[in-house]
């Protein structure tokens, strides 16, 4: 730190710098404005906020002395993995610090025989699946961002992806954790295997946002690599012929291990960025992926094939072989980031409608768009209602962004009205939090803050997200994240 | 919604709302499992046999340990100087909302698990996590065979709120998932009386925090649930069986690491009392013999047999049988690790004790009659030698019904949600 820079900070941040030395050696303790920088914003760009300090522990006792400086001091921290949330989960605190979790980035174990996999948060989502493949297994959720974001963020956000529809979430394969609770109380959360007894504490914990603490320590489930995959793209006239497929295909008893739908500006957009080429006159593609034993899938996919062809496609392509069917998903996966070539800014949304009323929430979601002049672009996770609706805008054009925010405003009170929730798997964060009492009413609301509150007392961990009438947020930005610029991560 | 369940959870809040300092309450179901607080007179007989007697002081304190529901209302009393009173949860019954093409369902707390499952099976569809008392191979048969419990009358009786409360899945939960996994949301009433619901009615759902899954396996020590939204699945046209026989310890293990570690999509596979095991596929019957025979062919070495139609069937219920068939017999259920399975059924063999390991190694079932000198003696030996191997594990029928046995892990992070949604205890600890 220059004298000049120290000069310009107050005595309560010169403490807390000082007895932050006193865990961190230099080099894990960031202070210097260039060295906070990359940790001003996360995947939800419209929020920046440079925090006091960025420490980087390499053990969970770093984290057990960060956080009770934390409790003692009454700063707020954040903990962070790669920083991809896009519901604004771990910007950062003006008055506090980050725990970046990164260099916690051990696969302390691969057990083939147990199936499971015991990581550090840290952790790239997709280096597990890497390190259990020499053993025919894998691990299941897949957030588009998986070569990026950290096991540990998944787990604060309950992170889903596309193959939630027959896998279930991050929820769903955590199977352990051992948690610094906000008062630097360690717990052991879940059993390590499939069984426990007593209240789902794990089950608790996964999903809670970083309010409930960080777990420094998380043991998955492994599943074997399914035999075979059987992966079908159609074309359809319009989104509703679309979604109507979808709800004839759920109907059949078919549990296919993902249904996503793309409408033409995504596509046009995937097109542009990795040259994917998609039916010429479709308004949307459906894309439905079968996997399981040979057998299983051999039978099914005559079943999937007379479904389609009852319905309106008019093109369909079914991928014949390992690289068409990873082509597919290529398209599918960097279409959130494509879209930033046909838009200079866009909002996401991550609405979930009942699945039956998918073909008129989308439809209502056009006329929306109609009324308002604004581009809405859709590519979503369509087997399970969960929708991610990306609204186009130009930041650099006065009032635009409001326009916008306001036609996302609408669009998440029309989910909720029709049954639906707020998020289906990027969590409430700071961008929806004050969405939540429409999802839950404002009895509800309180309850869960008084949860919040009784594990910590002064809100310092992860203050300012999920719960309304947070404090002001941050800064404004317009434009891609840097990662997505780069075509590194995307948004879903 | 039905009017006069309403009501009656309207005057429960009121109840629990206006109760005096001191005043407990016991939320009881059908009285199948261990809501394990079950008030007196209205269980199947469970734990009030003639070995009535408390377990030692070893085991952890708390009003549910070791004692049977008659000295939990007893103690109860006497520490507080009031009975505790029963919330009997049978009177809130019925479907709320059944929407098959959402695959969702909506059932009020006390409606029986029978009840729930007729109306999926009429759309092809189920829980496919499988209610322990529920055999997912065929239809129920009423058996009266003089001293067993009959299935098809405990899947009446047992409620699906007690499903949640108890936290037990059957032998689906190796492939599909638990209970926890399929639960959407719930209404319940917290420890003070207000009227409560987590979660949403869709199948993915990301927001606040997971209080569905928090209620499950807690027992009513949390609040008193009072409706709940499953996800459900379109049910498997066909199953095909296959018993393995396994010489030992070590080649059941084997069997199952072989199994587990392919992608042959095991609907289950669940080691019995007498060590075979069995494993089943589901699916399309033309797929099933093909896959079958390539499983065979793997396992080359250990002789096995296919089991179809009734024979099947029967191999399911026999199970189902061990499990719940004996009232004299004391069952525990206890999570396990298949790295940990050696150690613990050697110690499970010096004990005495039966068991069964279900959904691939990960769960034991344990079963023993209770001597009549000393009632207690093997339940406070399972109890130290868990706590030993750092597993925990709970009693669901018979003498110590509800008794926790081994470490409680999460205690302090249990203790906190408690504070919050039962701060006056009125709803009794593990």
């Amino acid at each position: 730190m220059t004298a000049n820079e120290s000069s310009t900070l107050g005595d309560a941040t010169l403490e807390l710098h000082r007895r932050l030395q006193s865990i961190y050696p230099p080099e894990r303790l960031l202070t210097k404005r260039g060295q906070l920088a990359a940790y001003e914003s996360d995947g939800l760009t419209v929020f920046q906020t440079r925090p006091l300090a960025v420490v980087v522990p390499t053990s969970a006792e770093d984290i057990v002395a960060t956080v009770k400086l934390c409790q003692e001091l009454g700063v707020p921290y954040v903990p962070r993995g790669s920083g991809t949330s896009l519901s604004g989960g771990c910007v950062p605190h003006a008055e506090g610090i980050v725990i970046a979790l990164n260099r916690l980035n051990q696969i302390l174990q691969v057990d083939p025989v147990q199936c499971t996999a015991v990581v550090e948060p840290g952790v790239i989502n997709l280096e597990i699946s890497k390190a259990a493949a020499p053993y025919g297994l894998y691990y299941a959720p897949d957030p588009s961002s998986q070569q990026v974001c950290t096991i540990g963020g998944n787990l604060a956000f309950n992170a889903g992806g596309a193959h939630c529809l027959k896998y279930g979430m991050t929820s769903n394969h955590v199977l352990g954790a051992k948690v610094v609770l906000p008062d630097g109380e360690m717990v052991e959360l879940g059993s390590g295997g499939l069984e426990q007894v007593g209240p789902d504490l794990l089950g608790m914990f996964v999903g809670s946002e970083g309010l409930m603490g960080i777990a420094v320590e998380i043991t998955v489930r492994l599943l074997p690599k399914p035999e075979a995959f059987h992966t079908v793209m159609a074309g359809y006239p319009s989104l509703r012929a679309a979604g109507d497929a979808v709800a004839q295909i759920v109907a059949s008893g078919l549990l296919p291990g993902a249904i996503e739908i793309m409408d033409r500006l995504s596509m046009d957009a995937a097109t542009r960025a990795v040259g994917v080429a998609y039916p010429a006159d479709a308004q949307a593609v459906l894309i439905v992926e079968l996997d399981g034993t040979t057998e299983t899938v051999e039978i099914e996919k005559r079943a999937l094939q007379q479904l389609i062809d009852a319905s309106a496609a008019t093109a369909t392509l079914v991928a014949a072989t390992a690289e068409q069917r990873a082509m597919i998903w290529k398209g599918r996966k960097s279409a959130f980031s494509a879209v930033g070539l046909i838009s200079p800014d866009f909002l996401v949304q991550d609405t979930v409608v009942p699945r039956t009323r998918l073909g008129e929430v989308l439809e209502a979601i056009e006329a929306l768009s109609r009324e308002t002049g604004i581009r809405v672009a859709n590519v979503f996770h369509a087997g399970d209602g969960n929708l991610h609706p990306l609204i186009l805008f130009d930041g650099r054009v006065q009032g635009e962004l409001e326009r916008a925010e306001a036609l996302s405003a609408r669009i998440i009170r029309l989910c909720i009205e029709q049954g639906g929730s707020i998020t289906g798997e990027h969590g409430v964060g700071m961008e929806k939090r004050e969405f939540l009492p429409d999802l839950f009413g404002a009895a509800d609301v309180d309850f869960m803050r008084r949860l919040r509150r009784e594990l910590d007392p002064g809100e310092v961990s992860n203050r300012g997200k999920m719960f309304p009438d947070g404090e002001a947020p941050a800064l404004r930005v317009v434009g891609l994240h840097p990662l997505e610029s780069q075509g590194i991560a995307s948004r879903m | 919604m039905t009017p006069d369940v309403e009501q009656q959870i309207e005057d429960w809040s009121q109840t629990l709302r206006s109760a005096p300092t001191g005043q407990r309450f016991l939320v009881s179901g059908g009285g199948t499992k261990p809501s394990l607080l079950t008030g007196t007179g209205t269980g199947t007989g469970t734990g009030t046999g003639t070995a009535e007697k408390r377990i030692g002081s070893s085991l952890p304190s708390g009003s549910g340990s070791g004692r049977t529901v008659a000295e939990q209302s007893r103690a109860l009393a006497e520490s507080d100087g009031a009975a505790p009173q029963t919330l009997d949860t049978r009177g809130l019954s019925g479907i709320i909302e059944y929407r098959p093409a959402e695959f969702t369902i909506t059932a009020y707390a006390g409606t029986p698990v029978s009840v729930v499952l007729e109306a999926l099976a009429q759309h092809g569809q189920y829980l496919p996590f499988e209610s322990p008392f529920h055999v997912a191979t065929g239809p129920e048969e009423r058996s009266d065979d003089a001293g067993r419990w009959r299935r098809a009358d405990l899947a009446a009786r047992t409620t699906i709120g007690g499903l949640v409360a108890a936290g037990i899945n059957g032998p689906g939960r190796l492939r599909h998932g638990g209970l926890r996994d399929f639960i959407l949301e719930v209404r319940y009433l917290d420890g003070e009386g207000a009227i409560r619901r987590g979660g949403r009615r869709v199948v993915k759902n990301a927001a606040g925090f997971d209080i569905p899954k928090l209620l499950v396996g807690s027992c009513g020590r949390l609040g008193v649930i009072l409706d709940v939204t499953f996800k459900v699945f379109p049910r498997p046209l066909d199953y095909l069986t296959m018993r393995v026989m396994s010489e030992n310890i070590d080649s059941t293990i084997e069997i199952i690491a072989t199994l587990t570690t392919h992608p042959w999509d095991l609907d289950a596979l669940e080691v019995q009392p007498d060590g075979s095991v069995l494993i089943r596929l589901a699916g399309h019957s033309d797929a099933l013999v093909k896959h079958g025979q390539r499983i065979q062919s793997r396992l080359s070495k250990y002789y096995s047999s296919f089991l179809t139609g009734p024979q099947q069937h029967q191999a399911w219920t026999a199970y189902a049988d061990w499990l719940w068939g004996e009232a004299d017999h004391a069952v525990a259920r206890v999570p396990v690790s298949l790295r940990g399975l050696f150690d613990l059924d050697e110690s499970l063999d010096e004990m005495e004790i039966e068991r069964a390991y279900g959904s691939g190694g990960n769960v034991a079932w344990l079963r023993w009659l209770p001597s009549s000198e000393n009632p207690g003696t093997r339940l406070k030996r399972l109890h130290k030698c868990l706590c030993e191997v750092k597993c925990c594990g709970q009693v669901i029928q018979g003498l110590g019904l509800g008794s926790w046995l081994g470490a409680f892990p999460g205690q302090a992070f249990y203790q906190h949600l408690k504070n919050v949604f039962d701060p006056r205890g009125r709803l009794g600890n593990f």
